[in-house]
């Protein structure tokens, strides 16, 4: 069975490397060098290694996150506007002040806090009136992106930007750069940590053991005394608190502002690395820079040769599509579970 | 005013609604199709391409169907013969689309933006020529060819449900072993509802993009999304889905009003056919629990 899985895995791989080939031959001028460009680029130079690991501390976050939600049975789909919002909110209040460590503290500190509001109130209104989750984090996440663009856009718009941003953080507020010349930053260290330090907790901790029963099954997790109701509402907060907190360490690392739509997708994409790493916190570190690669090769290849960078959307749909499949199932096993 | 208002909202709503009757069959089946957006997106494209290419709105609109009804069939594919998750399948699905789109449209148009097409046959227009120019004549006139097939997909899916098709497709959500025993071909009922699925979806893009004879890439706009809520939201009854889906048509037309007539910033109108469906939904949430409380 074990090898039959290993097999799928390849599989899946092939064919959305082949697909990918396919797709770049087919819009590409020049489809040698693109293909080149696409898949050795992000390792030809220590700067788009360095970008590459960055973009994806985002996705090591929501990945983070979507994996706490799922955890206890939960989805979260409003991440994209817990990271969205939660940064664009935090960089307001810390461009309040001076003190580096201080402006620091209260960015994470308020992003952390808004993104954990965001999710919290959909899991109340599912615990309160059994209002759908999914429908639920879905509409108050994008209510929300609209909010955080017309922030961007209204009030807190720095007039001499060229387009709707937030004014600049100061130098020594963000994070410290590990690999110059590229924008690989210590979030990115932080980001594995933490993937560890939710490894363990699951595991080891109460807490965890909770959170694991409660996923398995709510009804034999209440008659044990869990408080089933509690732990939605705490995996809830929590992912919501890490999607912000991405949202917040992208800022601070990378750009340095809250700029209009700096969130790319990464909350749907974070759900991607989640399940592409079977929602086990120790994998998600290496899903997302799987979904990182393939974004900075495209978005390399579209630099050098000119191809649109959207191949890495299409490319990461097709991983997407295939990651849940297993093929070479047995016919058996098939039948069964049809009548199960 | 308010008739105009009403006139246009019936107008947004139907889009809306064909992709959430689509999307409700395969929630009856107990297997909610994620994908609509993308699939509703790639009908948008697929239909004014082929339409400008071949000078022909019909044709248009059946690449749309035949091609919607492939992704949504794929969709249950991966599911039923891999067991790939078909959540996880349907947001792939919307990933995947939202990129091919894009490349399509700038290797085959060379553009990425907003792109007219010429050449596409005006849609012929019911117009109804009586004296009286009150409020039932404006709400009553002027619907497109598209749009007349839309209401009448609204009323085969409340046929449909009322058929032995619709009750086998129930009892498969309800319990699909015991359908099974009881002798239905679940494979059959499930791939024709994502076929039905797939139809729909088909119609609701070539809805949005035939009759402005343009694409973008983002014109969907998350109506797909809202088309989901509204399946949820209807359940097992066309009629509850469209009426839903009105709700949600009036609140997209009170978005664009507001962005054309008043000052509300456009990012905050933009919100507003969320806002209102959150309300409403909650709302009806709200209500339904309480009665089954008391």
């Amino acid at each position: 069975m074990r090898s039959l899985r290993i097999l799928s895995s390849i599989v899946t791989v092939a064919v959305a490397f082949g697909a990918s080939v396919a797709i770049l031959c087919l819009v590409s001028p020049e489809p040698r060098e693109t293909l080149w460009w696409f898949f050795v680029g992000p390792f030809s130079n220590v700067y788009f290694f360095g970008n590459m690991l960055a973009s994806s501390v985002p996705l090591i976050f929501t990945g983070l996150a979507a994996c706490v939600a799922f955890s206890a049975g939960a989805f979260n789909l409003g991440l994209e506007g817990q990271y969205y919002f939660s940064a664009i909110v935090g960089t307001i209040a810390a461009l309040n002040f001076s003190n580096a460590t201080v402006s620091r503290f209260v960015a994470l500190v308020v992003s952390a806090s808004a993104g954990a509001l965001l999710s919290f109130v959909p899991a109340l209104l599912k615990v309160k009136f059994s209002f759908n989750e999914l429908i639920g984090t879905y509409m108050v996440g994008q209510i929300f992106v609209y909010v955080g663009d017309y922030l961007l856009n209204g009030p807190f718009r720095d007039p001499s930007a060229a387009f709707s941003a937030t004014r600049y953080l100061n130098e020594n507020v963000r994070l410290t750069r590990i690999l110059p010349p590229s924008s690989l930053h210590v979030g990115y260290l932080i980001g594995i940590m933490l993937c560890f330090l939710f490894y363990f907790l699951y595991r080891y901790s109460t807490l965890g053991y909770e959170f694991r029963t409660v996923r398995g099954n709510p009804r034999f997790a209440k008659i044990h005394g869990i408080n089933v109701d509690k732990i939605l509402l705490i995996a809830m907060s929590l992912s919501g608190a890490l999607a912000a907190l991405g949202g917040m360490i992208d800022v601070l690392g990378v750009h340095g502002r809250a700029v209009k739509g700096f969130s790319h997708g990464s909350g749907f994409i974070g759900i991607a690395a989640s399940l592409l790493a079977n929602n086990d916190p120790s994998l998600i570190f290496l899903s997302a820079l799987f979904l990182a690669y393939l974004d900075s090769g495209a978005e390399i290849a579209s630099l050098m040769v000119q191809t649109p960078p959207e191949i890495a959307r299409f490319v990461q749909g097709i991983v997407l599509c295939m990651v849940t499949a297993q093929f070479f199932l047995e016919r058996r096993e098939l039948d069964a579970d049809s009548t199960a | 005013m308010l008739i105009q208002l009403l006139r246009t909202s019936i107008s947004s709503a139907l889009p809306i609604s064909t992709a959430a009757l689509g999307a409700s069959f395969t929630h009856m089946l107990g297997k909610l199709n994620i994908a609509v957006e993308g699939t509703m997106l790639w009908a948008c494209f697929v239909s004014v391409y082929v339409a400008d290419r071949l000078n022909s709105w019909l044709l248009g609109l059946l690449a749309a169907l035949i091609s919607s009804c492939i992704l949504s069939l794929s969709v249950w594919s991966l599911h039923r013969y891999f067991r790939a998750n078909i959540f996880v399948v349907g947001l792939g699905m919307n990933v995947l689309i939202s990129g091919l789109v894009v490349l399509l449209s700038s290797t085959l148009l060379g553009s990425r933006g907003t792109i007219f097409f010429e050449k596409i046959p005006q849609l012929p227009v019911l117009r109804l020529s009586s004296s009286r120019s009150d409020g039932i004549d404006v709400l009553l006139s002027d619907y497109n060819v598209l749009e007349l097939i839309a209401i009448l997909a609204v009323l085969f899916s409340w046929i449909v449900v009322k058929t032995p098709f619709g009750l086998r497709m129930k009892a498969v959500g309800k319990n699909e072993s015991v359908a099974k025993q009881l002798g239905v071909n679940v494979d059959t009922i499930a791939a024709s509802s994502f076929i039905l699925c797939g139809l729909y979806c088909g119609m609701a893009g070539s809805l949005l993009a035939l009759p402005l004879g343009l694409f973008v890439s983002g014109m969907t706009n998350n109506r797909g999304w809202l088309a989901l809520v509204a399946a949820v939201l209807g359940g097992d009854s066309p009629l509850g889905v469209f009426g839903v889906s009105l709700i949600l048509g009036f609140a997209v037309a009170l978005s664009h009003r507001l962005q054309l007539q008043t000052n509300v910033p456009s990012e905050i109108a933009f919100a507003v056919p969320m806002i209102l469906t959150l309300l409403v939904a909650l709302t009806y949430n709200v209500l339904t629990k309480a009665r089954k409380r008391g």
